[in-house]
């Protein structure tokens, strides 16, 4: 069942919404969901006011930017690599990401965190370069690509956990960031990630009919006079750059990237002229939800949503990995 | 060695002066009940290996040195509290609390280990092939549990009198602070503050429950089975509380810092009534033995915690 698009992109906006607000409301303290609107848009001197502005606020706009850019970074780069099981949790980017972060961290105690993002981004190209590399030595195909992923992610993931314990007390600073958790996220961090992320998205919705030429095959793009090599590394660099942003500052969080193109494809089709701005608000909406769900499990404790989501992303996997098993 | 020629009735007869001047240094057997059941010895132990702060601490108190102890600092730990420290040079290391080396503690040839129920969930039964291990709840204990495990422990070591005066001494000193204590004094919120964590200390935790046997109330009950949990800055202002008891380290810049930027730290009601308090986070919750309660007392006093007041120098809060 397809919904026109004229209503799709404007319901899933709502939902966004949504999210937003119960996002504001729910927490150690519920405020009623009235209110968190109203103190959204006029805020007081109460408790209720500073609590979501200095705290629900912020923390929530980094969810919804993570989940956006991490939901267009899957459809990216399955778009790119014309492969469902993409994600740049299975492609070791996000871990090859947190790598590079916390060998800044440790061995450059100096560096400031707006260099976060462009470590991330060198450490997840890496990451995308080894997996494609290990995987084409075999002959690339989507169920090889995404092994090769898994096995650069927890080599990443297993370097991480041994930088970690050699210089226990350095690696303190980045464990913050790295944590797969919003809990405590400010003003700061996502001033931080803000530009990196609104850029690539802006950029990655530009981009969007290349990325339509580009999954119709080498031959037919190249036929319709496509530039495939430069159209791929600048697609490639996008999804590789919104994941980076999100892991800069939550850390990895898996499987967003997998679910959330997938649903936005099948909502709307395949245009990425559609399904890019639906997976972005999707994404946003769905973290932003998750966040907040996360946040009631054990309250006023947090629990990581990282782990939330990926309870719900790794049987989604498992199916989408089957279907592509039984087509090949 | 016990001698294995002595008939059943000369051994009577040799055990019975023991006997009956127990419960001194005795070499009668003594069995105990642990966290695994009880535990029997054929004579109580004389080389003890300690793997928590709060055992090495019970046994210094009894007059025991232990022949090893987790006082190493492998896997980031933070090592002996500072009052302990002066007490443990020269005990030999035998790896940290969450990374005991079976090595060293072969080395040592106990005939007892002392174990947490905790952190050596796992590793107590290898231990088992060592020496005889005595596994107690200490990391997430009360100051009840924690006294009975000091009984427990002196029973293992022959030293029951020495517990029990331990015991009655702190039962005194605990009665005379609870004079200094205020009437109807608000509750309070205790927390483990580290640059990273807020972690509150509620009613069943050592340090929780130890601040409520000198006279004042912790707001915060036991949730879900768990005596620590961790709080964000949203989660205390939930909370509200009218006195906060600050568990911070001298070399560690404690997240509370960034908290009291956020002008929601000013709308906390014991930060309006300048009732926040700080003492240092390794001598209150990681020592909890009898020593580590003296000075606690000491402290509650002096602090002026306990009388509601100001905090005195030294044990404000100064973001």
């Amino acid at each position: 069942m397809k919904l026109r698009p004229a209503a799709l992109l404007p319901l899933a906006a709502l939902t966004l919404l949504l999210g937003v607000l119960l996002s504001l409301a729910l927490g150690a303290t519920d405020i009623p969901l009235a209110d968190a609107a109203r103190l959204l848009l006029r805020p007081d001197d109460s408790t209720d006011s500073l609590v979501i502005h200095t705290l629900r606020l912020p923390r929530t706009l980094v969810a919804a930017l993570a989940g956006a850019a991490l939901g267009v970074s899957g459809l990216l780069l399955q778009g790119v690599t014309r492969n469902p099981l993409s994600d740049p949790g299975i492609l070791g980017v996000e871990a090859g990401g947190a790598l590079a972060i916390l060998i800044m961290v440790v061995f450059l105690p100096t560096a400031p965190a707006a260099l976060f993002v462009p470590a991330a981004f060198l450490g997840g190209l890496l990451a995308a370069a080894a997996a494609y590399g290990a995987a084409r030595t075999a002959g690339v195909t989507p169920l090889r690509l995404a092994l090769a992923g898994v096995a650069v992610a927890s080599l990443a993931a297993a370097a991480t956990r041994a930088v970690q314990i050699l210089f226990e007390e350095r690696a303190q600073g980045a464990l913050f960031a790295l944590s797969g958790s919003l809990a405590g996220r400010t003003w700061e961090q996502l001033a931080q990630i803000a530009p990196w992320l609104g850029g690539g998205l802006l950029l990655a919705l530009l981009a969007a009919p290349r990325v339509n030429v580009l999954t119709l095959g080498e031959d037919v793009a190249r036929s319709l006079g496509a530039r495939t090599e430069r159209d791929r590394v600048i697609v490639t660099g996008l999804g590789v750059l919104l994941a980076a942003g999100s892991v800069s500052v939550c850390g990895p969080i898996g499987f967003v990237g997998l679910i959330v193109p997938h649903a936005a494809r099948a909502l709307i089709g395949p245009d990425h002229r559609l399904s890019l701005p639906l997976a972005a608000l999707l994404g946003a909406a769905f973290l932003t939800l998750a966040d907040t769900a996360a946040r009631l499990i054990d309250r006023p404790a947090e629990t990581p949503v990282g782990i939330l989501v990926a309870a719900v992303g790794a049987p989604v996997f498992v199916m989408i990995a089957r279907r592509v098993g039984r087509r090949t | 060695m016990p001698d294995r020629s002595m008939r059943p009735a000369h051994l009577l007869t040799a055990l019975l002066p023991a006997l009956l001047l127990a419960p001194g240094a005795s070499a009668a057997p003594v069995s105990v009940p642990t966290d695994r059941g009880t535990l029997s010895l054929p004579a109580p132990a004389r080389r003890v290996v300690a793997l928590e702060y709060s055992f090495v601490d019970t046994l210094l108190a009894l007059g025991v040195r232990p022949v090893g102890a987790a006082l190493g600092t492998q896997g980031g730990d933070r090592g002996a509290p500072p009052y302990l420290r002066p007490k443990v040079g020269g005990i030999p290391h035998t790896g940290s609390r969450g990374q005991p080396s079976l090595e060293a503690m072969a080395a040592a040839r106990p005939d007892l280990i002392l174990a947490d129920a905790l952190v050596h969930k796992d590793s107590a039964a290898g231990f088992g092939r060592l020496a005889p291990t005595a596994v107690f709840p200490s990391r997430r204990a009360d100051l009840d549990e924690l006294n009975n495990q000091t009984l427990q422990i002196g029973r293992l070591v022959g030293r029951e009198a020495a517990a029990r005066q331990l015991l009655a001494d702190q039962k005194t000193l605990i009665a005379k602070a609870r004079a200094f204590a205020k009437k109807n004094a608000p509750t309070f919120v205790a927390g483990v503050v580290t640059p990273t964590s807020f972690t509150v200390h509620t009613q069943g935790s050592f340090a929780g429950s130890f601040l409520e046997a000198v006279g004042r109330r912790n707001a915060v009950p036991v949730r879900d089975g768990q005596t620590q949990f961790e709080t964000s800055l949203e989660g205390l202002v939930a909370l509200n509380p009218q006195t906060l008891v600050l568990f911070t380290a001298p070399d560690e810049k404690p997240v509370t810092d960034t908290w009291a930027k956020n002008p929601l730290w000013q709308k906390l009601s014991a930060v309006k009534r300048g009732r926040v308090y700080t003492f240092d986070r390794d001598d209150w919750t990681r020592g909890r033995g009898p020593t580590a309660l003296k000075l606690m007392t000491a402290q509650a006093i002096e602090s002026r915690f306990l009388q509601d007041a100001a905090p005195a120098r030294g044990y404000q809060y100064q973001p």
